[in-house]
């Protein structure tokens, strides 16, 4: 027998109550764990330092376009190891409902700039010689049974064919990621061949990717390469590749906010139910404490003993609702590469331990105040 | 004949000690103008009607309450001195209570029940535990340690309850009705019990209850009625039952 058992004893009085009340922490810390990465990937403004790879864009908006050869003049500035470029071709592969990514991309230049795509040597000498070609991640060709050598069709919907009908493509490689936590999920075409046959637009693309010697360099090459375009009327805005990616996101409205909305209102109804189980808790039990204090346990035992109670409960349910983040984060891998990126960092875990003390608190303090406080002679008479 | 002082400086004192409850807007006197002198080793029984300010005493003689007027000395402390902090350690080093509802934690053993006082002192885990068993075996529910409260018989509980009173080895025990919710053999058990720990451990006790028959076995019985003592001070029980 000792105070610790003293406090998990009285949390399993009422156990469908206290369970019920952790399941809810649980789901709570959960979701935080599952969204506050997210909010921090949506949020944070990339710093360019130490980044190995800059994505040139339009300066206006990522609908905008720009023109290819603006990539041979970024090639010829000081710390530049290589450029590729991207095009996002869009188009429906079987059912509008698959929705990875489609890019078009020059297949030597873009393999070049990712070394971390991994694909054969033969495979790696189809995509760059196959004016068809394309290669798709493997968690997409696992998902639609696509092999190597199968003929892939996209109907168009930005990029029309000068045929007049389908892009057909021949799948020539199925790629991985190197130290991806997930299999990768775009598919890449060749530029070339999609360039000489889209109905307009030829010679723009989506952005442009810009390798660096010296990751260091990022942030003098940026500025080099907005002040090259700038007063042209393909101005640029350099960024990382990341900030790229997220900025398609980031038009469906604040994300950040929507989030932080999300998770304010969980937590404000989580704590208020916690709250709700701790006073009514003590106050069933307020004989006992009545009895505790008779027996000599000073006012500051009585307080600490209930807010470890409420603590205790608390930091189960957030313990266990990271855990359970955790594992669905490691799942959502399969659906969005970016999501499948978001990790439980510091930043998740701060606000973990913050709200889990202010949760704590508030549940814990007002009965820990009213047991300490209350009048031993009026609680036992009360209760007989 | 020369007395010793053991036997002229009583154990528990009580002079002019008034005690008042507000009742709304009024203030109605439970306690008024009360005198009252208990020796050590005296097992004391208080009767009188419900509302004559028995529990009442009783919560002041064991420092749960103070009085408004008048002081209460035991054991030579005066106890309105004593700030909450001090009245509480005062408690835990001298006084074991015995409810008539016995308030004993649902979720604990029998044994850890009797050990929860035990938390207070410097105690380790293994001596709390023996000195548990100990106690418990002192009121004969040694086979029973383990046994949740719901487990237990009512007369059971409440020797448990006795076993969590005097664990620590208080010098006073002050028993609530002890017996008010047994029945006649279970309740002369108990009280059986009581009379051993005061006649063999020594174990001041002062007790109230409705039940004349356990008011018999107390040594003095005192009768109140409207906040004061009623009938002969001297009225006497020699003995018990």
């Amino acid at each position: 027998m000792n105070h610790f058992k003293l406090v998990i004893t009285a949390l399993r009085r009422q156990r469908m109550r206290t369970g019920l009340t952790i399941a809810s922490l649980v789901t709570a810390f959960a979701l935080l764990g599952l969204l506050q990465p997210v909010r921090e990937l949506f949020t944070q403004r990339s710093s360019l330092a130490g980044a190995g790879r800059l994505a040139v864009l339009p300066k206006h908006s990522i609908a905008d376009f720009l023109p290819v050869r603006a990539a041979a003049r970024i090639r010829d500035l000081p710390q530049v190891r290589g450029v590729a470029h991207r095009t996002w071709f869009g188009g429906t592969f079987r059912d509008p409902k698959n929705t990875f990514a489609r890019w078009a991309v020059p297949p030597a230049e873009f393999l070049a700039l990712h070394p971390e795509i991994v694909l054969s040597d033969a495979q790696r000498d189809a995509f760059v010689r196959t004016r068809t070609g394309a290669i798709v991640g493997k968690a997409t060709a696992e998902k639609y049974g696509l092999k190597v050598g199968d003929n892939v069709t996209l109907v168009p919907d930005i990029w029309g064919n000068k045929n007049g009908g389908t892009w057909e493509f021949q799948l020539v490689g199925i790629f991985e990621l190197e130290n991806a936590a997930a299999a990768p999920v775009d598919m890449f075409l060749n530029y070339e061949y999609f360039d000489e046959a889209r109905v307009w637009g030829r010679g723009l693309v989506s952005y442009i990717t810009v390798g660096l010697d010296d990751p260091n360099a990022a942030d003098s090459v940026a500025a080099q390469i907005d002040a090259l375009y700038a007063n042209s009327d393909a101005e640029t805005r350099t960024a990382s590749e990341q900030e790229y990616a997220l900025s398609f996101a980031r038009q469906i409205g604040n994300v950040g906010l929507i989030v932080a909305g999300i998770l304010g209102a969980v937590f404000f109804t989580i704590a208020m139910l916690a709250a709700n189980t701790m006073s009514q808790a003590i106050r069933e039990r307020t004989a006992e404490l009545a009895v505790l204090r008779t027996l000599g346990f000073q006012r500051a035992r009585v307080f600490v003993l209930v807010l470890a109670e409420s603590c205790a409960m608390t930091l189960l349910g957030a313990l266990s609702g990271l855990v359970v983040a955790q594992l669905l984060i490691g799942s959502l891998a399969s659906v969005s590469a970016q999501l499948g990126a978001a990790r439980i960092g510091p930043a998740t875990l701060g606000w973990s331990v913050a709200l889990a003390a202010i949760i704590a608190l508030l549940a814990g303090v007002p009965p820990a105040w009213r047991a300490s406080r209350m009048r031993i002679v009026d609680a036992l008479r009360r209760s007989g | 004949m020369q007395t010793t002082a053991t036997s002229t400086v009583p154990f528990i004192r009580l002079s002019g000690v008034e005690r008042r409850y507000r009742r709304g807007q009024q203030e109605v006197p439970v306690l008024s103008g009360l005198d009252l002198a208990i020796t050590a080793g005296e097992f004391v029984a208080f009767m009188g009607p419900s509302g004559s300010g028995k529990s009442t005493l009783l919560n002041l003689i064991g420092g749960l309450d103070v009085p408004d007027a008048g002081e209460v000395i035991v054991n030579g402390e005066e106890l309105k001195s004593l700030n909450d902090h001090a009245l509480t350690q005062w408690r835990s080093l001298h006084v074991g209570f015995v409810f008539q509802s016995y308030h004993l934690l649902p979720v604990l053993t029998a044994r850890e029940n009797v050990e929860l006082p035990l938390l207070l002192t410097g105690l380790n885990a293994k001596e709390r535990r023996q000195h548990a068993s100990i106690a418990l075996d002192i009121v004969g529910l040694a086979d029973r340690a383990d046994h949740l409260p719901d487990e237990l018989s009512g007369g059971q509980q409440q020797r448990v309850a006795i076993a969590r009173a005097i664990v620590t080895d208080p010098s006073l025990l002050v028993c609530d009705e002890p017996t008010g919710g047994l029945d006649r053999a279970t309740a002369t058990e108990i009280l059986t019990l009581l009379q051993a720990l005061n006649t063999q451990h020594r174990k001041t006790i002062v007790m109230v209850t409705h039940d004349p028959q356990a008011a018999a076995f107390a040594s003095r019985c005192l009768h109140m009625d409207k906040g004061v003592l009623v009938g002969s001070p001297d009225s006497m029980n020699e003995g018990g039952a």
